[in-house]
């Protein structure tokens, strides 16, 4: 379990308080005067540098004072404040100030309560012994600044003069006077009385006198109040006292020693109660963020070892974070292991499977993409057919119904690919040609019979031109003409046709060009069609 | 604050230590870790290669089943032979004796490769065209379908009519026989071959 040390240092001597749990007892207690001291403290060094330890002062070299500063922020009142500790603690090493409060009058300035240490060669004694011994304090604290913590469980006044009495060798009493004004510790001192039934009381009345009339000079106490005394004394001297009349301006409150550690959690069966020990253990149980003295070499040597305790702490860290990385990759390197062994199998699967796939196909030539490649080029150039059978099949079906109309030629051809199946090049061949259909029709030239759907086709057409004649024509231009026109649209209407263009027609009757005839000649009613086919198969003979 | 080695020398040596071999360990781990999952990465490669291959063997293979018989087929036509001038004139020479087409000419041009795009012939094939056309009379039009016939059957490569033309010319005696229309065409032999280079390419992934 977690203990702490609190090395509680007075005028006379160093006791070390060990503090755990709900327990408080005394390691040790080292008279200045012993000349022993020395080897006794280092048979516990060890201990002492496994726990946390704090240095508590309990000296009658403590001043206090109270000081008036400008309202100043930042660096301006760390230069104040500093400027006033040097003043009054030349050394530095041990001065400590709060601020008690703000003015609210004037220039509203802040008041600050400053305490210091004038005489230090008590504690350096006891400083050097701890620091040579390695021992690691983790904060300097002193009695009367923390007795207003302490008497926090009694309730009390405002303003109270807390009276803790501890008896010395010698058959002396030592007191100690804490005047606190609302919770600001304003002065403490520390007086010593004979232990003398007769005169210890009157003594003490004296002083508390005294005390009184000093905090009067001051204006500090509040007018027409009497001043709150705490009195934790040892039991005899507590019960020597309520015999007898309070000190005037007073009013006495006496505290048990023993109810006050139990308010605070102590349990204190192994030594005597005092203001010390309560101290101790309080600092062990709920110790102040802020230690009240920085020596230079504690202060120093605590840092280190703060700096130790990272390194400690950050050795730890590194090792279970290695120690997790490693554990972790070293699982997932057995995972890996694990699939790269059913890697390896399905690798010896698929190379089997393809060994067996692949034997079938060697020494195959041509090759699968060769075959493709020939096999589409042919496909490609014999997708188009105009053999003479073909073409004179297709006619001989259209031509069924108009034996009155004679071929005398045909011309065909493959049109080249990329051009349309009816193009501006066709028309302008024509000696009718003409773009405008309607203009066609109108002069008895040209017609158009575009089939069912007149997209013009990408694909590649034949084209047939036929030039034939009307047979037993008998001057009849107009019914010859519409025998033209209706064999033309019959065409258009197959299947396998992209367009058909009248050429010729028995008359030209087009208004833009001149019409000459001598009735006495006679007359051959030619026509003409141009036909595009757009059949693209492999005819069974491909 | 000075910083006083001594007071730090143990703590320091002993995280500097302990990271070292911390470092040391982790890094092992990582370095073993990272071996085999690189092996098995190849491994993965290997294995995605063998089966990139075997599918590739079983487009291959539903090419053959697909193409196999149409290759034959054109094969056997000759398609992929060299040029057959001789038998083409042979065959002419013979129908129109067999059709007595005296006045039949004829003439072909020289083999050239053809380099039209309109054709998307691969870069894998050579394709050669010969360009034969005649003028001849006819006393049918069916002695023009029998000269492009008989010229088709022969195995010879691929043959296509370009252009035709077949006109009727009446009644006239022509070196005492009857002749009804005169004819001309144009007609292309082709023939491919394949490039050896592009074949050892295409063949590689088998």
């Amino acid at each position: 379990m977690k203990s702490v040390n609190v090395f509680c240092v007075n005028d006379n001597r160093l006791t070390v308080y060990n503090c755990r749990l709900s327990e408080i007892k005394i390691i040790d207690s080292f008279d200045f005067a012993d000349t022993s001291v020395k080897l006794r403290f280092e048979e516990y060094a060890d201990f002492y540098k496994k726990t946390k330890n704090y240095l508590l002062l309990d000296v009658s070299v403590e001043d206090y004072h109270q000081e008036k500063l400008p309202h100043v922020h930042g660096s301006d009142r760390k230069l104040l404040i500093r400027r006033k500790l040097e003043k009054y603690f030349p050394d530095g090493e041990y001065c400590y100030s709060t601020l008690v409060k703000r003015l609210k009058v004037g220039r509203r300035d802040d008041i600050y309560a400053i305490s210091g240490i004038t005489d230090s060669s008590v504690i350096s004694q006891v400083v050097s012994g701890i620091e040579s011994s390695c021992i690691d304090i983790a904060g300097v604290f002193s009695l009367p600044l923390l007795t207003e913590n302490l008497i926090s469980p009694v309730v009390h006044k405002d303003q109270i003069l807390v009276v803790s009495c501890e008896e010395e060798r010698g058959g002396r009493y030592s007191f100690r006077q804490t005047f606190i004004d609302n919770g600001h510790l304003y002065f403490s001192r520390q007086t010593s009385i004979l232990s003398s039934p007769d005169q210890s009381a009157d003594q003490f009345r004296k002083e508390i006198d005294r005390t009184w009339q000093y905090l009067n000079n001051k204006h500090v106490l509040t007018a027409g109040d009497r001043m709150q005394v705490i009195l934790l004394t040892p039991p005899e001297f507590g019960r020597l006292l309520r015999n007898e009349a309070v000190a005037s301006h007073s009013e006495y409150l006496f505290v048990d020693p023993v109810e006050l550690a139990s308010a605070h959690g102590l349990r204190a069966d192994n030594c005597a109660v005092s203001l010390p020990v309560i101290a101790s253990f309080f600092l062990s149980k709920k110790t102040p963020k802020k230690s009240h003295y920085q020596p230079k070499k504690l202060t120093a040597f605590h840092n280190h070892q703060k700096i130790n305790k990272f390194l400690a702490n950050a050795s730890i860290f590194v090792v279970i974070a290695a120690v997790v990385v490693s554990v972790m990759n070293f699982i997932a390197y057995d995972n890996e292991v694990l699939k790269g062994e059913v890697l390896s199998y399905n690798e010896k699967e698929a190379v089997a499977e393809l060994h067996s796939k692949s034997l079938g196909f060697r020494g195959i030539d041509p090759s699968p993409q060769e075959l493709q490649a020939m096999v589409d080029v042919y496909r490609t150039i014999a997708s188009v057919n105009s053999y003479p059978d073909f073409i004179f099949a297709f006619l001989s079906t259209s031509f069924a119904n108009f034996q009155d109309l004679a071929i005398s030629g045909i011309e065909w051809y493959v049109k080249p690919e990329g051009e349309g199946a009816w193009s501006e090049q066709d028309d302008s061949m024509d000696e009718y040609s003409s773009h405008d259909d309607s203009r066609a029709v109108a002069a008895g030239g040209m017609k158009v019979q575009p089939s069912s759907d007149q997209s013009l086709s990408n694909t590649q057409p034949i084209v047939i031109d036929i030039q034939g004649s009307v047979k037993g024509f008998k001057g009849n231009y107009r019914r010859a003409i519409e025998r033209v026109e209706f064999l033309s649209s019959h065409i258009s209407a197959l299947n396998n046709v992209d367009n058909v263009i009248v050429t010729k027609l028995p008359l030209n009757v087009d208004p833009s060009i001149k019409t000459s005839r001598a009735l006495s000649t006679a007359v051959i009613p030619h026509f003409g069609i141009r036909i595009f086919l757009n059949r693209r198969v492999l005819d069974n003979e491909h | 604050m000075n910083i006083e080695y001594y007071l730090l020398r143990r703590r320091l040596i002993t995280f500097l230590t302990v990271s070292v071999i911390s470092l040391i360990v982790v890094i092992a781990s990582v370095i073993l870790l990272n071996s085999k999952q690189n092996s098995n990465a190849i491994m993965e490669g290997k294995i995605q290669s063998v089966h990139a291959n075997t599918n590739k063997l079983m487009n291959d293979a539903a090419l053959i089943e697909a193409y196999q018989a149409d290759y034959d087929i054109i094969s056997s036509r000759g398609f992929y032979s060299e040029e057959n001038r001789l038998s083409w004139i042979e065959q002419l020479e013979k129908t129109a004796s067999r059709l007595h087409l005296n006045k039949l000419q004829y003439h072909i041009d020289p083999q050239q490769q053809v380099l039209d795009s309109n054709h998307n012939i691969p870069a894998s094939i050579n394709l050669f065209k010969s360009t034969l056309s005649f003028d001849t009379d006819l006393v049918h039009e069916g002695d023009l379908v029998d000269i492009v016939k008989d010229l088709a059957v022969l195995s010879a490569g691929l043959l296509s009519v370009d252009s035709c033309k077949i006109t009727k010319v009446g009644e006239r005696l022509v070196g005492g026989s009857d002749y009804n229309f005169t004819a001309s065409c144009e007609l292309s032999w082709y023939k491919a071959n394949y490039r050896e280079g592009m074949a050892e390419q295409m063949s590689d992934g088998v």
